[in-house]
């Protein structure tokens, strides 16, 4: 078990700025997962952590030991891919053992064999040793590959979209079973991925990137409840953002003119009167009945627990959840709201 | 809509697979007419007389003594030639998969001239070039003040190696090119992340994963060279005679068909079990394969590191380029009539004067090359297209071994089968000229068999279904979807095909009957004519050809990449 | 269409009614010899008929090749000239040639009986000359050049001799010969020592030729008539000719009439032609022999070629018996058994 530190990693494809100052560490036995749409950079994080790119700034430490000039193969790295990358011409006992035959710590046959069938049985494979990746489900290259990844007890696991290419309800089970064997063996992991509910449920902490930048690191909830950006507040479940003026600005609350009327909203960073900002609420925020504001109904979805409800405040879009189809305009007030600087 | 659905009648769904059955067998029919049974008819004479079987011909040519170290020593030469072609052309597959330089584009064109020149160009390169009063030869004797050669390679069995390798390494070149770029590049990786080194990554995984592409190359550079004829005697001279030497003998000089057919018989089933491997081994032929990740390239001489590349590419420029630069320099410098040399012997061969040396006029000659190549292409192309087509219904590697036989004929016996078939009708109504269009087309058809059958075969056949399911029938969603999925290949195979038909003389020599020149001919007749400037100006238009053609399909290939890459 | 139709008429007419006589021969006879001169004046001499070349290769290469052709029952070829006067036998032995009429061919009158080599009256010379070693002066120091078929064995000479192979090339398997008829039985000891000083044995004389042009050995077996050529057609005296013992193989080269040709007048005019003073006289330049016709005369510079004392020729007949079993001895020296 280690702890990475990241440092201002910088990355760039010729004119193209990939990573732009990334700094992050991840604990002993913690998960990060790297959360960002598709082209934002987090897959090159990874890579530059494996040591299969080169980053052009920065500084890469494992256990406080700078890493960046070593080849990928001293890192004590391991990697699992999107496409598993599984070794077509090597049996899953081939595949698994490879680490263990050819990389840095071999391990005589016994001691290989006695190993292969621990991680097999370990990801619930026992009794494929021979089989061929061709003859396996997705699924099973999935697993093979882990199990590979795994065999040379790297300091580091990471994973770049493991679970992609598998349909929903494997991806799902394959989630639960992984966050079981990561934490079963206390690994410290990066976990890259695009999809916000993976991200939510495995990561001890979440990392949202956009273009190359780190946005805010932070366990799920905080960054479910406090995102520090607009992106962010976007990118992680349904959020209402609305422009607005600070009227009076200290504290904790401040007193916001928006759609018409007056908010209280607690700012993240410090505001002054007259500033331009967001006013963020998630739809669980606000309370039904009455209130400042009224919204006008464009279309409800039944998602089973509730309602989602779709609507206009003074023309600025809503989201709301309500118990029951509504019949007219909403009314409602905020339990709680947040004021992001534009 | 309203009507009910009924059950279309048994007989028309079998009509309808019958159709299916005769279109797919109308190319063999028709490659079975023209070529197999002429080509059989010719072979039976080693093994029929006064209309009886007999191995007695067999029997003479296997107990003879001088046949017996004409076929070792040809199984010798050929795997010598294998093993150097590999050596040479391995590293250089790989410096064009991992670097990226300046004129690559053109470097990967010019790795296909080689392999399409006529034996008699390369053979006056060589002269020109590794003699022991040529280019390399003098530039070492002046340099280090020696009288004699320091580099007497000519008039050996490594001079006839070396010969076979420059032919056939930039084969090997490609076929590891190819392959490797169609190697996902993360399985590298993943050896890196589990902890192995590059070398050992390399030979645990990089090389087993290339192995089909290797035997492929392999199998097919040591039939070429088992076959090779010209180069052994112009090059190594009659002690260095191959088993296709042994069937000239039988059938051109001791005039003994029976003999040569048995020989040429034998030298035949040992080619064809050779070309049964390579079908099996896969038996692509450098097509670009479907891409998971382009692979990363770095550029040469980014680190210092790459400067141990140097002395190796010296090495292979000298040995490639230095006998193709060898004929362009002597195409410029030979005296011409007097005249100051230059351009003088290529205003010769463009003009349109009829020359007694080649017995009509150089351009005419040039123009004739031309027609034969484009016409031939067309007709391999849709030899080819068609058995391959075949090929997906009757599923059988012995068919396709079959089918591969024009690549693995002896070319003395292929011309004696020619002349059998092409003298007499109905070939014969067609003339020279487009007689040695339908010959070439046999020719080089399984060419194009091997680049386009493995990538249709890979094919995702749901895009087919799609257009058929969107109520296009099976010709059209042909002719829709897979046609224009494989134009990158056609464009690859005609290039090839372009290209060979271009050197080719075996078959030209064979069907002339004086008036057909084309420029293999002309450079074969300038040669004996003792104009030496005009055959090296010919042969270096012919170069010059070949890396237009190779050039001109390596852009549009990679345009066809970008286009369908991604599908 | 009308007029289409007329077109094509007159070409079927062109080529249905044309009188055309087709020559095999060997391609240099028609790139540097007096081919076309012939074509000329046999075109000249009988209106309306075409005399057709067809040259795609050497003798040998020509002559299986009409062979292959007489055997399909489909060949072209009228008249084949350039059959040596070693290889006729084989020839004859599948039938290629007639009997020709020499009441129709004059110009016969004027060529010493010595050349005519086929007794059976079917196969008639149209040149001679003399195959022997030629050196480059610049090149071989005098006291090397060789005076004896056994200096050829001298280890100064290792790698400096290129001759043409005794299976593929005329002029080889007249040297191959010369040295049966001059040591006998100890011809193979004889070889045994030589294949060290071979540089290399090419398929045919041209390529031979290339090679010691390109100064790539100082010794070629060529014909005795190089002197003269390289005097005549460059002024040089560079390349010399050696007559070991006084000796040079005799070659004489035939040309007769296909069997089963539709036009033996037209090819017996063509043997006449061919044998005339005018075209004889363009032999010794074309092809760089010497003419068949003894009226002919040899132009200036000719007073370079050699004519051995004593020419060596073996008898036709015993060569078509033997020379299977000679070669084949031969070929198991050359490998080494």
């Amino acid at each position: 078990m280690a702890r990475l530190e990241v440092e201002n990693l910088c990355k760039r494809f010729g004119s193209v700025v990939a990573v732009d100052g990334v700094s992050f560490s991840v604990d002993a036995g913690e998960i990060l997962v790297l959360l960002g749409p598709s082209g934002c950079g987090k897959t090159t994080v990874l890579r530059c952590i494996a040591g299969l790119e080169r980053p052009d700034g920065g500084d890469i430490r494992l256990d406080g030991q700078n890493i960046l000039d070593l080849p990928p193969e001293k890192r004590d790295v391991g990697l699992v891919f999107q496409n598993y990358a599984l070794f077509p011409h090597l049996t899953v006992e081939g595949n698994v053992s490879y680490g263990l035959r050819h990389g840095r710590y071999r391990l005589p046959r016994q001691a290989r064999r006695a190993k292969v069938a621990a991680l097999l049985d370990l990801v619930g494979l026992s009794g494929y040793e021979r089989r061929k990746p061709h003859e396996l489900s997705e699924g099973q290259k999935q697993r093979v590959a882990l199990a590979r990844a795994l065999a040379v007890e790297p300091k580091v696991l990471l994973l770049d979209e493991p679970l992609s290419a598998l349909d929903a309800a494997l991806r799902k089970e394959l989630r639960r079973e992984l966050h079981r064997i990561l934490k079963g063996k206390g690994i410290t992991a990066v976990y890259v991925t695009h999809d916000q509910e993976e991200a939510l449920v495995l990561g001890d902490r979440v990392g949202v990137m956009r273009e190359g930048k780190l946005e805010q690191v932070d366990p799920p909830r905080r960054l479910y409840g406090r995102p520090r950006t607009v992106f962010v507040a976007q990118f992680l479940g349904r959020a209402n953002l609305w422009p607005a003026r600070v009227r009076k600005g200290e504290g904790s609350a401040v007193r916001v003119e928006v759609a018409g009327t007056e908010a209280v909203a607690e700012p993240l960073s410090p505001v002054q009167e007259g500033d331009e900002a967001f006013l963020f609420f998630r739809p669980e925020w606000a309370e039904l009945g009455e209130g400042p504001f009224v919204a006008e109904v464009h279309s409800a979805e039944y998602l089973g627990d509730r309602w989602e409800v779709r609507g206009t405040v003074q023309g600025l879009p809503v989201v709301l959840h309500a118990p029951a189809p509504p019949r007219g305009p909403l009314a409602f007030r905020l339990r709680r709201a947040l004021l992001l600087s534009a | 809509m309203a009507e009910p659905l009924a059950k279309p009648f048994d007989w028309a769904v079998k009509v309808r697979g019958w159709a299916g059955l005769a279109l797919a067998s109308l190319p063999l029919l028709f490659l079975g007419a023209a070529f197999f049974f002429p080509l059989a008819h010719a072979l039976s004479l080693g093994i029929r007389t006064d209309n009886r079987w007999t191995g007695e011909y067999l029997r003479a040519v296997l107990y003879d003594p001088y046949v017996q170290h004409l076929l070792s020593f040809t199984a010798l030469q050929a795997f010598l030639s294998t093993v150097l072609s590999f050596a040479l052309g391995f590293p250089l597959g790989w410096f064009l998969t991992r670097y990226e330089f300046p004129g690559k584009r053109l470097a990967r064109a010019f790795t296909l001239v080689p392999f399409v020149l006529p034996p008699i160009t390369v053979a006056l390169g060589f002269y020109l070039f590794f003699g022991h009063s040529g280019y390399l030869n003098n530039a070492l004797r002046g340099l280090f003040e020696l009288k004699e050669p320091p580099l007497p390679v000519l008039y050996s069995l490594w001079a006839v190696v070396l010969a076979h390798a420059f032919y056939n390494a930039p084969v090997f070149a490609r076929f590891v090119h190819t392959a490797w770029n169609s190697l996902d590049p993360t399985l590298e990786e993943v050896c890196a992340a589990l902890g192995a080194s590059r070398l050992r990554a390399f030979f645990t995984v990089t090389l087993p994963l290339l192995a089909p592409a290797i035997l492929s190359a392999a199998v097919l550079v040591f039939v070429l060279c088992f076959l090779s004829f010209a180069i052994p005697l112009s090059l190594g001279g009659a002690r260095y005679a191959t088993v296709e030497v042994g069937v000239y003998l039988y059938a051109r000089i001791y005039l003994d068909l029976p003999r040569a057919a048995a020989l040429a018989l034998l030298e035949l089933i040992i080619t064809l079990a050779l070309a049964y491997i390579y079908v099996r081994a896969g038996g692509f032929l450098g097509g670009q394969q479907e891409r998971i990740r382009p692979r990363k390239t770095v550029l040469f001489l980014a680190r210092p590191s790459h400067a141990l590349w140097i002395p190796w590419l010296l090495i292979t420029a000298l040995l490639f380029l230095g006998p193709i630069a060898s004929i362009v320099a002597d195409s410029l410098s030979r005296p011409f009539a007097g005249k100051a040399p230059g351009l003088a012997w290529y205003a010769f061969i463009f003009s349109p004067e009829r020359s007694p040396f080649i017995g009509t006029s150089p351009l005419g000659s040039i123009l004739v090359s031309l027609e034969v190549a484009g016409l031939s292409t067309l007709l391999a192309l849709l030899l080819g297209l068609g058995v391959s087509g075949s090929l997906r219904i009757f599923r059988s590697r012995a068919v396709e071994t079959i089918l591969m036989t024009p690549m693995a004929v002896s070319s003395v016996v292929l011309g004696l089968a020619l002349l059998l078939v092409f003298r007499r009708p109905p070939f014969s109504y067609f003339g020279e000229k487009y007689g040695l269009v339908i010959a070439h087309g046999l020719m080089f058809y399984p060419f194009v068999v091997r680049i386009v059958r493995p990538i249709w075969e890979g094919l995702t056949p749901s895009w087919v279904e799609a257009a058929r399911t969107l109520g296009a029938g099976r010709l059209r969603a042909f002719f829709t979807v897979e046609a224009p999925l494989l134009s990158q290949a056609l464009l690859v195979a005609g290039a090839f095909s372009l290209t060979l038909s271009l050197g080719e003389m075996t078959a030209a020599a064979m069907l002339s009957q004086g008036e057909l020149v084309t420029i293999p001919l002309a450079i074969y007749r300038f040669l004996s004519a003792r104009r030496f400037g005009a055959a090296s100006a010919m042969a270096s238009l012919l170069i010059l050809l070949t890396v237009i053609a190779v050039g001109v399909w390596e852009w549009l290939g990679e345009r066809g990449f970008r286009t369908y890459g991604q599908a | 269409m009308r007029k289409f139709l007329g077109v094509l008429l007159a070409m079927v007419a062109v080529c249905g009614w044309a009188k055309e006589l087709v020559v095999y021969t060997y391609d240099s006879f028609v790139s540097w010899g007096p081919a076309l001169a012939i074509k000329e004046r046999f075109e000249a001499m009988f209106p309306g008929v075409q005399l057709v070349w067809v040259a795609v290769g050497d003798s040998s290469e020509m002559l299986s090749r009409l062979i292959a052709e007489l055997r399909l029952g489909e060949t072209r070829a009228d008249v084949f000239l350039g059959v040596g006067d070693m290889e006729f036998p084989r020839a004859l032995a599948h039938g290629v040639f007639q009997p020709y009429d020499p009441e129709k061919i004059p110009n016969l009158m004027d060529v010493p009986a010595a050349l005519i080599f086929d007794q059976t009256g079917r196969v008639l010379p149209y040149d001679h000359g003399y195959v022997t070693f030629v050196y480059d002066s610049e090149l071989l120091p005098g006291e090397l050049v060789p005076k004896t078929l056994d200096d050829l064995l001298r280890p100064e000479l290792k790698g400096k001799i290129v001759i043409e192979d005794p299976r593929t090339s005329s002029p080889g398997l007249a040297f191959f010969l010369w040295t049966i008829a001059r040591y006998g039985e100890g011809w193979l000891d004889y070889w045994r020592k030589l294949i060290p000083n071979l540089l290399t044995i090419t398929k045919g004389w041209s390529e031979a030729y290339d090679i010691f042009l390109a100064g790539e050995a100082p010794i070629v077996l060529s014909y005795s008539t190089d002197t003269a050529y390289s005097y005549i057609e460059h002024g040089s005296l560079r390349y010399q000719v050696i007559t070991p013992n006084g000796e040079a193989y005799r070659q004489i080269e035939g040309m007769g009439i296909v069997s089963g040709t539709d036009e033996p007048e037209l090819a017996h005019a063509f043997l006449n032609l061919v044998l005339s003073v005018e075209i004889q006289e363009l032999i010794p330049t074309t092809q760089w022999m010497f003419p068949a016709n003894a009226r002919a005369k040899l132009p200036a510079g000719y007073e370079y070629a050699v004519i051995p004392e004593r020419p060596v020729f073996i008898d036709p007949q015993l060569v078509q018996e033997k020379l299977e079993e000679w070669l084949s001895l031969w070929q198991s020296l050359l490998i080494g058994r």
